[in-house]
């Protein structure tokens, strides 16, 4: 028999073995092809010159990530393969004394490893080109962009990137084998099925207690990542801490906790192979707690990210659509260190000869002025005095109204507030000021606050103009204030080039002596898109990665605790246990040990989620809450998968011993 | 007394035609209920597949093995798991007990896949640990356990279901004299007492010596069998110790 030939039948002789290794080489390949080709996916769509630059900028930035990604797949081959080398340790022993030379062994590795790696990365790169098309999808999407013609996209770059990378992955993984393969002595390998007997577990009682401290100290963690921000200053890293040490006590603890609770009901107990499962787990415990807290809090992180990159791209698009209510705005404002007398922008532009006609249907200034009232506003957790900026009425009802909000009416001697904070406390905060009945005294007259008159309004269209409050006080009264920063906004009428010719007029527009900025809905939404799709795209990119890696280092540590306790399972059937009993023991060990990590990992995301809704608007949150739809559907079918091979993985172990 | 088991013409083949190895080769015999009997041999004389074959572990190439009125040749898998279930008990020399149970829950095991109910496991499981004498060690783990603590533990177990027929393999063999003395007293006490039919197989004279009926076996075939009647130990550990040194083959085979 040939080498090629060995290494053929080895490859599909344990088949079942190699399932997990498989499974994971192909995920990986398929994902890192997936996320490198999204640079060539423009070509279904219509996009503009700004979205062609974003498609650039995804590309460069994916290249740079994957680097950390191959590092990571990297490992987790390496890691797989130590486990598949020593499944097989006997194996070689046996070509080793059969006479076999350590250099044709070797040769025998590498083809083996060729096989495997020819095999997943042709099946990885066939799914992940199908794949790449529902994403180009979703990309289009993502930049409300349009899809032009829907063809295959399949991008050469990608499919190079991905063959170097996973080539020197498998490198990589062949040293390591050849390395391990080679430090055996003969002895070693050929009574590598000896197991060690005795194990460490904590004393049951001792369990129930700390169990008991670990959900105490999870309980702390939740409360402060809830409520944290108004008991104390560093709750996030105090939580955070808090969890990790309540992750690993629960880890620790659960299996005795678990063993205590059922041993009181002797029906449930006594009962089958479920004393064998529950047993089998404990023992486990004190060499599985560390990798069990591993999975869960990078679970955790993976079930963040997936979540929140879903949702960046409607937060992030809505966010600017917001901060955009008109077609373009044009500030101007005071440099550090010069007075300012303030401009009126339309004059202005009247005086230079721009014709605003030509572009807009309706054209309105706003001036922000100066009051010299501060008032207290609280931000990060602080409290600062700020200086109120005042807005006439008459402007405020004009930026309203253009938008179809309702116009404001001031009694003499009132103010009203509109405030743009994102901050929920913030809000709080400025609310139970203004309710507390505070006033604010304005070129020596002291007006109070017109009851409920609290806006949140958007007055131009600005990408900063969150964290605000200023006072809108009656004309009169506004007149004769300094002025802080003037803008005009412009409603395009309806000539095709009207935001060209907006931003021929106005880019770079106004007196030297003052700082200019135009900023247009276009450009803004754009942005937006920008922002939104590199973040989505780099946190599903490596929340797709830590998935996958949590639920293979869970795999094979699984498969080999299968492999070392096939005596156990073989002494069952010994004793007489069918072996739909014996299978369905072997099943609900592996599905228990998997949703243990799963379990806790879904609930500090709920409490993660929860504490976040406090701190984002509403829209926000609702992004959060698809993006975790999104998340669950994901998480279900690569941890379903991943248990599914492990069950059959091991299932098939127990039917050759 | 009926047979428990009855061995009809038993063959074993291994191997193709052109390398036709006969394990067993046209064994019969009997065992009766409530009798201590053992199976003697050299090494490759066939008792491991003989006991592997009553056990339902592996399949006889021929002849019947009938088990308290079963053949079980013609059995199905489901039906031989239940069978070996519910009528067999194993006893096997390296004691075969999970690590990870106490001895309480290595015994009580026997009875939970059985599906029985809590208050019979209990009761039963205690009365068992009482007879063999571990009544002390019921929590202890395996690795706590002394090897005659181990093997007492894995009889019990063997017997808590009360099956028709104990089958040990060389239960004495990782166990020092002492320990296999207090051992194979036991199973006296469990075969006269208990009324429990035990089949033991050992290569070991001293520990065959407490059985009641020893048949002897070389080459498959049947080729020897002692019974004790009314001698005493001596005398049939003497008489054992003549058969078993013409086992490996006898003078006329010397050329």
């Amino acid at each position: 028999m040939t080498s090629a030939e060995i290494a053929l039948r080895n490859v599909k002789k344990s088949a079942s073995d190699y399932a997990i290794y498989f499974l994971t080489l192909i995920f990986g390949v398929c994902v890192f092809y997936v996320f490198n080709a999204l640079e060539s996916q423009s070509a279904i769509m219509r996009i503009s010159a700004n979205q062609a630059v974003i498609f650039r900028q995804v590309g460069q930035i994916m290249s740079g990530i994957s680097v950390f990604v191959s590092t990571i797949l990297g490992l987790l081959i390496v890691y797989a393969n130590r486990f598949l080398m020593r499944r097989r340790k006997k194996e070689f022993g046996i070509y080793l004394l059969l006479g076999m030379d350590k250099s044709k062994m070797s040769f025998i590795l590498i083809l083996e490893t060729l096989y495997v790696g020819l095999f997943s990365l042709l099946a990885g790169l066939l799914l992940g080109a199908l794949l790449s098309q529902a994403m180009s999808l979703l990309t289009a999407k993502l930049l409300h962009a349009e899809v032009s013609t829907f063809v295959f996209v399949f991008s050469p770059q990608a499919l190079v990137k991905t063959i170097v990378c996973f080539s020197l992955i498998f490198l990589v993984a062949l040293v390591f084998n050849m390395a391990s393969a080679n430090n055996q002595t003969l002895l070693g390998m050929l009574y590598a099925n000896r197991k060690n007997e005795g194990f460490k577990t904590p004393k049951v009682s001792v369990s129930v207690g700390l169990f008991l401290a670990s959900l105490a100290l999870l309980g702390v963690a939740y409360w402060l990542a809830i409520d944290g921000p108004s008991v104390t200053e560093n709750c996030y890293q105090i939580a955070a801490v808090l969890g990790v040490a309540g992750t690993a006590l629960f880890f620790y603890s659960l299996s005795g906790f678990l063993l205590k609770a059922i041993q009181q009901s002797k029906k449930v107990y006594l009962s089958g192979l479920n004393m064998f499962v529950l047993r089998q787990i404990n023992s486990k415990i004190a060499t599985t707690c560390a990798s069990t807290t591993l999975v869960c809090l990078t679970l955790f992180v993976s079930i963040c990210t997936l979540s929140s990159g879903i949702s960046f791209s409607t937060s992030v698009y809505e966010g600017m659509k917001e901060s955009a209510p008109f077609d373009a705005s044009h500030a101007i404002f005071p440099k550090d260190d010069e007075d300012y007398l303030g401009v009126d922008l339309i004059e202005e532009a009247k005086a230079n000869g721009i014709d605003i006609g030509a572009f807009a249907k309706d054209a309105f200034t706003l001036r922000y002025r100066r009051t010299g009232v501060t008032m207290p506003v609280e931000l990060y957790s602080q409290i600062f005095d700020m200086e109120l900026l005042a807005i006439s009425l008459s402007e405020f009802n004009k930026a309203s109204v253009t938008q179809g909000l309702e116009p404001l009416a001031l009694e003499p001697g009132q103010f009203a507030v509109n405030q743009t904070f994102s901050n929920k406390t913030a809000i709080d905060y400025l609310n139970s000021w203004l309710d507390a009945g505070n006033t604010a005294t304005v070129s020596g007259e002291t007006l109070s606050f017109k009851p409920g008159a609290v806006f949140e309004r958007m007055l131009e269209t600005s990408e900063y103009q969150a964290n605000g409050a200023m006072i809108v006080i009656s004309d009169e009264l506004a007149k004769d204030l300094p002025s802080a920063r003037d803008v005009v906004s412009f409603i395009y009428n309806d000539a095709e080039n009207a935001q060209q010719l907006c931003v021929d007029a106005f880019l770079g527009f106004g007196p030297e002596s003052a700082n200019n900025m135009l900023q247009t809905r276009i450009g803004l939404l754009d942005r937006g898109d920008a922002t939104s799709t590199i973040l989505s795209y780099l946190a599903v990119y490596l929340g797709l990665i830590f998935l996958i890696a949590s639920a293979a280092i869970l795999a094979i540590g699984l498969l080999s605790e299968t492999s070392d306790n096939l005596f156990s399972y073989g002494l069952l059937r010994k004793v007489g246990a069918e072996e739909k009993m014996v299978n369905n023991a072997l099943y609900s060990q592996i599905s228990i040990r998997f949703m243990m990590p799963l379990g806790l990992a879904l609930a500090h995301s709920i409490a993660g989620i929860i504490g976040a809704s406090k701190l984002v608007s509403n829209f926000e949150l609702a992004g959060i809450l698809g993006g975790s739809l999104f998340t669950a559907l994901v998480i279900a079918a690569v941890f379903g998968g991943y248990c599914f091979a492990t069950c059959q993985g091991s299932k098939a172990m127990l039917g050759k011993s | 007394m009926s047979a428990l088991l009855k061995a009809v013409n038993i063959e074993k083949y291994y191997g193709g035609k052109s390398n036709l190895t006969k394990a067993l080769d046209g064994l019969s015999f009997e065992v009766r209920k409530g009798e201590f009997v053992g199976i003697m041999g050299a090494s490759g004389s066939g008792k491991t597949t003989l006991l592997n074959c009553i056990s339902t572990i592996d399949k006889a190439t021929s002849g019947q093995i009938w088990i308290n009125g079963k053949d079980i040749t013609k059995m199905g898998r489901a039906a031989i798991s239940r069978f070996r279930r519910e009528t067999l008990g194993f006893i096997f020399q390296d004691f075969n007990l999970l690590d990870t149970l106490t001895g309480y829950e290595n015994i009580a095991l026997a009875l939970t896949i059985m599906k029985k109910p809590v208050s019979h496991i209990d009761t039963r499981v205690r009365e068992v640990a009482g007879i063999l004498g571990i009544s002390e060690i019921l929590s202890r783990y395996p690795y706590q356990m002394s090897g005659g603590q181990k093997q007492r533990v894995a009889s019990a177990r063997a017997i808590v279901a009360d099956p028709k027929l104990v089958l040990a393999d060389e239960p004495t063999g990782a166990l020092d004299s002492k320990a296999s003395k207090a051992l194979l007293e036991s199973f006296r006490t469990l075969v006269s007492d208990q009324g429990a039919t035990i089949l033991m197989v050992t290569h070991d004279p001293y520990a065959a010596s407490f059985l009641k009926r020893i048949i002897f076996i070389r080459d498959g075939k049947l080729f020897h069998e002692l019974a004790r009647g009314d001698e005493s130990r001596k005398g049939f550990f003497d008489r054992i110790i003549e058969v078993v040194s013409l086992l490996g083959g006898d003078a006329n085979d010397i050329s």
